[in-house]
């Protein structure tokens, strides 16, 4: 078989992802499972795109994060989003200094490479406007001055299940602005053992330093040559559609329970995560299997349901197993 | 006789008169001034003036004098002057009287507004005769007896309900009649042919040999050549095995296949093969050589030649339709 372009791209890949071996690797030293987790940490990384993660506390979110900083080199801040955080706590403010009588600038804790933003929805709107906005234009204003937030810029934004008394919830616009909606899920029982036996121990766990940003920068590089075919196009196109036209795609069953299907930032994500997928599966091209990997996690969070679908129990995840059930593979 | 001629000169003589006001002319003119009792005539009623002229048409009950009758009125026309600078107005009454004698048609007054002027002017037709004469009986011949209605002929449109329904009855009559045969014969009413329902390996094969005979490769149709060969291969294994081969990837379908039971290890790695093949080239770019392109062809109808028992097992155990749990991502 001959392949022309394509296997050029792969040699490429073969030699440029190979990092991402070890990023697994040193990772896993330090967080015991939490393999699907780390996977999508690694496409949100790859593809340019932010995180929300959902889980309950404890399942080493912030560890993963302050982890994957470390192996990289890179910046890390934890922001622990509280009803009382203002956006100048988050983007930094203009302080007064006395000994020059002027104002400097203090920038606040966003201005680094990876950000953690735990539980983002206990925060009012105002500052996760404020978060969202740095999100979107990778820039903040203080004062007359804009500053350009450091690359790779990388947020994960925590959310909690449980304990929504007093949380306000983040709207859809900004929810779409996440390229992946994580669900953490509890390690199995030998995972639980393993972690046990690491925490009990007096050797503690720490992963090596192993890559520059500007190695990341340049994988992100190749990760977007990435080849995606017509056919695999459609396939998004199809399965974006379906979420918003059921009836058309034999799901007429969820006429009435979807308020508002996938957003078109759905479909950039599916294809960009999709190629991000791909690139550490070391493939130089797209195939069904890699936006089937990826669509519960770029779906979940853009496909709004009515108050029907949930008097029936029927979630999102629901509505994603039968469109990718449905949907022709091509 | 002729004096009454006389008298109808004269009086057509004096039918018409014209009435002037300023630059407004009405008239009120008779078609002819002696009638037969119960004759129709017509009387034209005219209005002459500027064209900005407004003016209130004379109404008319339904009898004029008491014996004159207005059995029928057009409406009022109006016409301009090529420079448009008069207008001309005309109404058409159609009259008749059943009493015989002479009659005069009185002045028929038109009220009209020359505009810009604001005042209200009357002008007045002149007098019109009419006279309505009897026939002369004559009685010194015998009385003959009274005449009946005429009749009119028919005419296509009068018949057509009648020839509907003539048909309509025919249809229906004729319906009972077959219908009754139909059943006294114990024969269904309409006859469908039975569709021929192929088993899936011989509509997959069937389909393999089009394929084959398309030359799609050979045209350099490579990518279309594999996407079709693997929909058929695809609809063999979901027709055949209830497996949603079309809305699996490449990695399901193996999957299945080798959870179900009746396939060797040899069977499901030459599908593999050829789905794999043809992902690279759907989705990779990759051109297989000749053989290659040949190989997964022939690959395919071994596959479908090898499952044949498979198929026929399932179909006879029932199992056919049971489509099996989807795969959950």
């Amino acid at each position: 078989m001959v392949e022309t372009d394509i296997k050029a791209l792969n040699e490429r890949i073969q030699r440029e992802s190979a990092f991402v071996d070890m990023i697994t690797m040193e990772m896993h030293k330090v967080i015991i499972g939490q393999k699907h987790m780390i996977e999508r940490l690694l496409i949100g990384l790859l593809a340019n795109g932010h995180i929300l993660l959902e889980g309950v506390p404890g399942l080493a979110k912030t560890l993963a994060i302050k982890t994957l900083a470390s192996i990289i080199e890179a910046k890390f801040s934890r922001i622990q989003f509280t009803p009382d955080l203002l956006p100048a706590d988050l983007v930094g403010t203009l302080v007064y200094s006395q000994k020059r009588e002027e104002f400097q600038v203090r920038k606040g804790p966003i201005f680094a490479n990876f950000i953690l933003a735990d539980e983002i929805n206990r925060s009012p709107a105002k500052v996760q406007s404020a978060l969202l906005e740095a999100m979107q234009e990778r820039q903040v204003t203080i004062g007359d001055s804009t500053f350009q937030l450091p690359e790779p810029f990388l947020v994960l934004a925590t959310e909690n299940p449980i304990e929504q008394e007093g949380t306000y919830p983040l709207p859809e616009a900004q929810v779409d602005r996440f390229m992946l909606k994580v669900i953490i899920s509890y390690p199995d029982k030998k995972e639980e053992k393993q972690i046990i036996r690491q925490n009990i121990g007096n050797e503690i766990s720490a992963a090596s330093t192993i890559i520059k940003p500007e190695d990341i920068l340049r994988a992100r590089a190749v990760a977007r040559e990435v080849y995606l075919d017509e056919k695999i196009e459609t396939y998004i196109t199809d399965i974006v559609f379906a979420s918003r036209f059921p009836a058309d795609y034999k799901l007429k069953k969820f006429d009435g329970l979807i308020s508002y299907g996938a957003s078109p930032r759905a479909s950039i994500y599916l294809a960009l995560a999709s190629k991000a997928y791909a690139f550490i599966k070391r493939r130089g091209y797209v195939i069904p299997e890699d936006i089937r990997a990826v669509a519960h996690d770029v779906m979940r969070h853009r496909i709004g349901l009515t108050y029907e679908a949930e008097a029936e129990n029927i979630t999102s995840e629901d509505i994603i197993n039968e469109i990718l059930n449905t949907v022709e593979v091509p | 006789m002729r004096i009454i001629k006389i008298i109808g000169i004269f009086l057509l003589l004096l039918g018409g008169v014209q009435s002037f006001s300023q630059d407004v002319r009405v008239t009120a003119r008779l078609d002819t001034g002696v009638i037969l009792i119960g004759d129709h005539v017509g009387l034209k009623l005219r209005f002459e003036g500027p064209s900005g002229s407004h003016v209130i048409w004379p109404s008319f009950n339904d009898t004029i004098l008491g014996n004159i009758i207005v059995i029928g009125r057009s409406k009022v026309d109006s016409s301009f002057s090529k420079d448009r600078k008069s207008l001309s107005l005309t109404q058409e009454l159609n009259l008749t009287c059943f009493d015989s004698g002479f009659y005069t048609i009185p002045q028929i007054p038109f009220r009209y507004r020359i505009f810009p002027d604001t005042a209200v002017k009357t002008a007045a037709t002149g007098l019109s005769m009419l006279m309505v004469h009897t026939l002369k009986v004559d009685t010194t011949s015998i009385i003959k007896p009274i005449k009946g209605p005429l009749q009119v002929p028919l005419t296509f449109l009068e018949i057509l309900p009648y020839l509907l329904i003539a048909l309509a009855v025919i249809i229906f009559v004729l319906a009972l009649v077959w219908y009754i045969r139909k059943r006294k014969k114990n024969e269904p009413l309409i006859h469908i042919r039975p569709k021929v329902k192929l088993h899936p390996h011989e509509k997959a094969l069937q389909e393999l040999e089009k394929l084959r005979i398309r030359k799609l490769w050979q045209q350099g149709n490579i990518k279309e050549y594999h996407s079709e060969l693997t929909d058929i291969l695809r609809t063999y294994i979901e027709d055949g095995f209830g497996i949603p081969a079309m809305e699996c990837t490449t990695h399901e379908i193996i999957f299945r296949l080798a959870q179900s039971n009746g396939f060797s290890k040899a069977v499901i790695e030459k599908v593999e093969q050829i789905l794999q093949t043809a992902d690279m080239v759907k989705f990779a770019k990759a051109v297989p050589s000749p053989q290659e392109n040949e190989n997964v062809l022939s690959t395919g109808i071994e596959f479908v030649n090898q499952t044949i028992r498979t198929v026929v097992d399932q179909a006879q155990a029932g199992s056919t339709n049971q489509i099996e749990p989807k795969p959950q991502v």
